[in-house]
């Protein structure tokens, strides 16, 4: 017959032809887009490391050069204690929050995770403010005991607190909801089996945590490396510091990138290091979907320490920065100061970071569309490349701009393009991390209905997705848009001259004492940026009910 | 039933080296229901979602109404297929309410200054006349503005239903249509879309797993097994003369008895049957037995024995283990009940040629 002909031929051509398959491949337009963001992204850091290691031999002497060395140590040793501090504070406070009979608990829950609107620079400065040479504190011990010296804030101890009281959230968050979703009927099982509850929590609680202890030591360690607000502010000179010191001390900006580069293998080797455990980690993965909650476990006479640890947490780390902002910022209006500049700092503020969420958002759309709905080689190849801000800190991906836009875009360097594109490669991967969860949400038999009766893939996408994309849009835009006021690196060195957001008026005004202004314009940073999440969580709260 | 709507001729398909469709052929005429019936994996989803423009064959054509859709050099996306699609889970945009649901596949209108515009007011009017034409259809008018989830499973179903047929698409494709429903509403459901189908007389191919829905529902029945068809026939061929004994199994159930060839009989343990001409291999037969066509009488010298019996109330499902070891099934009346382990003498109800396979063909 010669149906039997034709299929073997038609077999043959069709592994003959490279499967760049018109069939449910993605649109033209689609993949255009993700291929342009994925290349802008690329670009300047591959310049940055071209130009780092083209650079000769002083490079390479720059790298093994003893302080180098120094300010790698000081960089390791901040990250592992930060973690490792964060860790301690926050897995206990997980556990008591959602486990235990605590009183209030879930108001507990809540506060501790709000310290992650409060931007490092402005702890180191009201840790500053509090416990400095001539601090509150110290203020308030001169009188009645006569104490002129206090220990020394400044360097690593100030940096440490600071950044620990600062972001355990992010560990704080994985693990309560780790606690949340896992089945309650495992640590069960090994009471029945005769275990007493700390060797259960020990023995089965805390191994399932573990993936999620992991992510977020993950973040923390990366925050804490490409952090820049409180090593400045306390001169505690690790990477970002010293690479921000280099850059504005010296015309030669080869050894500032320089140490950008060895910075960027640090992060990168954090990266590593935590995929590593998560290969193990998805073996440990707690089943999903608890069907009911665990019963909580009476903590008798305990809950009066358990309530002085969450009590101590949330006063250090929330309410007493709020309450030394509130009244430096009273004393100043009640000193008749007048508030220079505070609108025109926040229009700025505003303006550039809401236009950035928008153009993070656009990018993201064809970049989680692409590796959700096309995987390939070459799509997850593009979601990594997206995740380059996620690992690179802030100060590193404002020299390569700065390199690569004085090179080869002169017209856009020092403008505000210049750096709400450095804000895109910062916070993409918050765009796409967002986006992805609400699509991965949206069943592709959707699409295919909607294909089907008619519709192209772009019409499909607009019709379709983008609607129902939509809390995702929003949540994800208003988390980037609180990450970008906070943003303080990138916003100082791109920044074009004179230009003034809230973030550069508070470091500046607070690393030149300037106590009252700094305040005034650390609430009003901390009142904007945190505006969009909290309309999101009491919408959430209102429809769940 | 003469024109061909839907030609697919020597269809594969593998992922990754896995073949999941190989060499599929199948014809659908206009006005037809077809049914693809087989085990999950089998390889029908892939087949219907090749015929729906959503995967590229690897070898094969598949012809619309006599134009290419597909072939190794072709390929036309589903949106210019003008193929309507039933979904397994219905896919109905949970974003928009039922009418907008419906009219999504129609040419769309735009908003606003309708009424300065006579012809637009024209085309307005024809979607909405079409959107209540085919809601009518299923029933359903009087919940125009619903939102999906607002709907039962039924009207999810039917919905779906309404949805593909709204733009008259060339014919419909449905996947596994009533899996989602439980078993009461299902057959409620499957009776009513059998109804809708053959007012509509809209070409249909349907994808289920279901044997029952299979033989209750198809003009014709193509089975399927690991990527191939195995049977395309009407539902009273597939039953009776399964072309394999993978069908036979698959479709309803069925006991065989191997059998020697004489003089017009095939001798079995249950006794003879009748057959015509002898078949073409002497050895190696076995003729399957459905469990209508065979009865018992309890006797010490049978050489079977029950096993076991399931009471299905107005009759019992004995299954009986001959002497040699086949395994036969036999439905009887309930009228006595007789205990596990009664030795029995097996016979033919019927005098009717039965298939009968050389290894694993009918023959």
């Amino acid at each position: 017959m010669a149906s039997a002909n034709e299929s073997g031929t038609g077999r043959k051509s069709a592994s003959a032809r490279p499967r760049l398959s018109r069939r449910a491949g993605p649109h033209p337009v689609l993949l255009g887009a993700a291929a342009l963001v994925a290349v802008a992204i690329a670009l300047p850091l591959v310049y940055l490391f071209i130009r780092g290691v083209g650079s000769g031999t002083d490079f390479w002497e720059l790298l093994f050069r003893l302080r180098t060395l120094q300010i790698v140590l000081r960089s390791a040793l901040l990250v592992a204690t930060v973690t490792a501090a964060c860790i301690l504070i926050a897995v206990p406070l997980a556990w008591l929050v959602t486990r235990t009979d605590l009183p209030f608990r879930r108001a507990w829950a809540i506060l501790s995770a709000l310290p992650l609107v409060i931007p490092t620079y402005i702890g180191a400065f009201l840790v500053i403010v509090a416990l400095g040479p001539r601090g509150m504190l110290q203020q308030a011990l001169e009188g009645p005991f006569g104490i002129e010296r206090l220990p020394e804030i400044y360097g690593f101890p100030g940096a440490l607190l600071t950044l620990t009281l600062l972001s355990f959230p992010y560990v704080f968050l994985p693990a309560q909801a780790a606690l949340t979703r896992m089945d309650p009927s495992l640590e069960e099982a090994s009471r029945s089996l005769g275990r007493s509850a700390w060797s259960t929590f020990r023995r089965i609680t805390l191994p399932l945590l573990r993936p999620a202890i992991a992510s977020g030591a993950l973040l923390t360690a990366l925050y804490t490396l490409s952090d820049f607000g409180a090593v400045s502010l306390m001169r505690y000179e690790t990477f970002t510091w010293a690479i921000y010191l280099q850059y504005n001390s010296s015309l030669d900006r080869i050894l500032a990138a320089g140490l950008c580069l060895v910075l960027a293998v640090f992060a990168a080797g954090i990266l590593l290091a935590e995929s590593r455990t998560r290969t193990q980690a998805a073996y440990h993965r707690s089943s999903s979907g608890a069907a009911r909650p665990a019963r909580l476990l009476p903590l008798g006479p305990w809950r009066w320490p358990a309530l002085a640890f969450c009590g101590g947490i949330v006063l250090f780390a929330l309410v007493l920065p709020m309450s030394v902002l509130g009244w430096w910022v009273a004393r100043g209006i009640s000193a008749g100061e007048a508030v220079p500049d505070l609108w025109s700092a926040t229009a700025n503020s505003v303006i550039v970071s809401a236009v950035a969420v928008l153009v993070v958002l656009a990018a993201s759309v064809p970049v989680a569309l692409l590796s959700i709905r096309f995987p390939s080689r070459a799509s997850s190849l593009l979601e990594r490349a997206s995740h380059v801000g996620f690992a690179l800190p802030g100060i590193a991906v404002a020299l390569s701009l700065v390199y690569f836009g004085s090179q080869f875009a002169p017209a856009l360097y020092q403008t505000t393009t210049l750096l709400v594109f450095a804000y895109l490669v910062l916070f993409l991967p918050a765009g796409v991390g967002a986006l992805r969860t609400s699509l991965l949400q949206i069943s592709p038999r959707w699409e295919e209905a909607g294909r089907s009766l008619g519709r192209g893939p772009l019409s499909v996408i607009r019709t379709i997705d983008l609607p129902l994309m939509r809390p995702g849009l929003i949540a994800g835009g208003s988390l980037t848009f609180l990450l970008i006021m906070k943003e303080l690196p990138a916003t100082l060195i791109l920044g074009p001259a004179g230009f003034k957001t809230l973030a550069t008026s508070v470091w500046s005004a607070s690393s030149e004492a300037f106590f009252a202004e700094a305040a005034s314009h650390a609430l009003a940073l901390i009142l904007v940026s945190s505006v969009p999440m909290a309309l999101i969580i009491v919408r959430q709260r209102w429809q769940s009910q | 039933m003469s024109e061909t709507v839907l030609r697919c001729a020597g269809l594969s398909k593998s992922y990754g080296g896995v073949s999941a469709v190989q060499d599929l052929s199948l014809d659908v005429s206009r006005g037809e229901l077809v049914v693809i019936l087989g085990p999950s994996g089998c390889g029908k989803t892939t087949t219907l979602r090749m015929m729906a423009g959503f995967e590229w064959p690897d070898a094969g054509t598949i012809e619309l109404s006599g134009r290419t859709v597909a072939d190794p050099q072709t390929f036309i996306p589903p949106e210019k297929r003008k193929m309507g699609m039933v979904f397994q889970d219905y896919a109905l945009f949970p974003h928009l309410n039922l009418e907008k649901n419906i009219a999504y596949g129609l040419p769309t209108v735009r908003k606003g200054v309708i009424s300065k515009n006579p012809n637009r007011m024209m085309e307005h009017l024809r979607l909405s006349v079409r959107v209540s034409e085919v809601l009518g259809l299923v029933g359903m008018t009087h919940l125009l503005k619903r939102m999906p989830h607002e709907l039962s499973g039924g009207e999810q179903q039917r919905a779906a239903l309404a949805r593909a047929l709204a733009p008259s698409p060339l014919m419909l494709l449905m996947d596994e249509p009533f899996s989602n429903l439980d078993a009461k509403l299902r057959e409620q459901v499957r009776d009513d879309v059998k109804r809708i189908l053959s007012l509509t007389e809209v070409t249909t191919v349907l994808v289920t797993h279901n044997q029952e829905e299979a033989l209750a529902m198809a003009d014709r029945v193509a089975v399927m097994n690991r990527g191939r068809l195995e049977q395309v026939g009407t539902p009273q061929m597939v039953y009776q003369r399964p072309a394999t004994t993978f069908v036979a199994n698959f479709v309803g159930m069925a006991g065989f008895l191997s059998a020697t060839y004489s003089e017009g009989r095939l001798h079995t343990a249950a006794g003879p049957v009748k057959r015509g001409s002898p078949p073409r291999y002497p050895r190696d037969l076995e003729v399957m037995a459905r469990p209508e066509d065979l009865t018992f009488d309890p006797s010490e010298e049978g050489e079977g024995r029950l096993i076991s019996s399931a009471y299905h109330g107005a009759y019992t499902l004995y299954t009986i283990i001959m002497d040699n070891g086949e395994i036969v099934y036999c439905m009887k009346p309930t009228l006595e009940s007789y205990p596990e382990g009664t030795s029995v003498e097996v016979r033919f109800t019927t005098d009717r040629e039965l298939p009968c396979y050389h290894r694993g063909r009918l023959v």
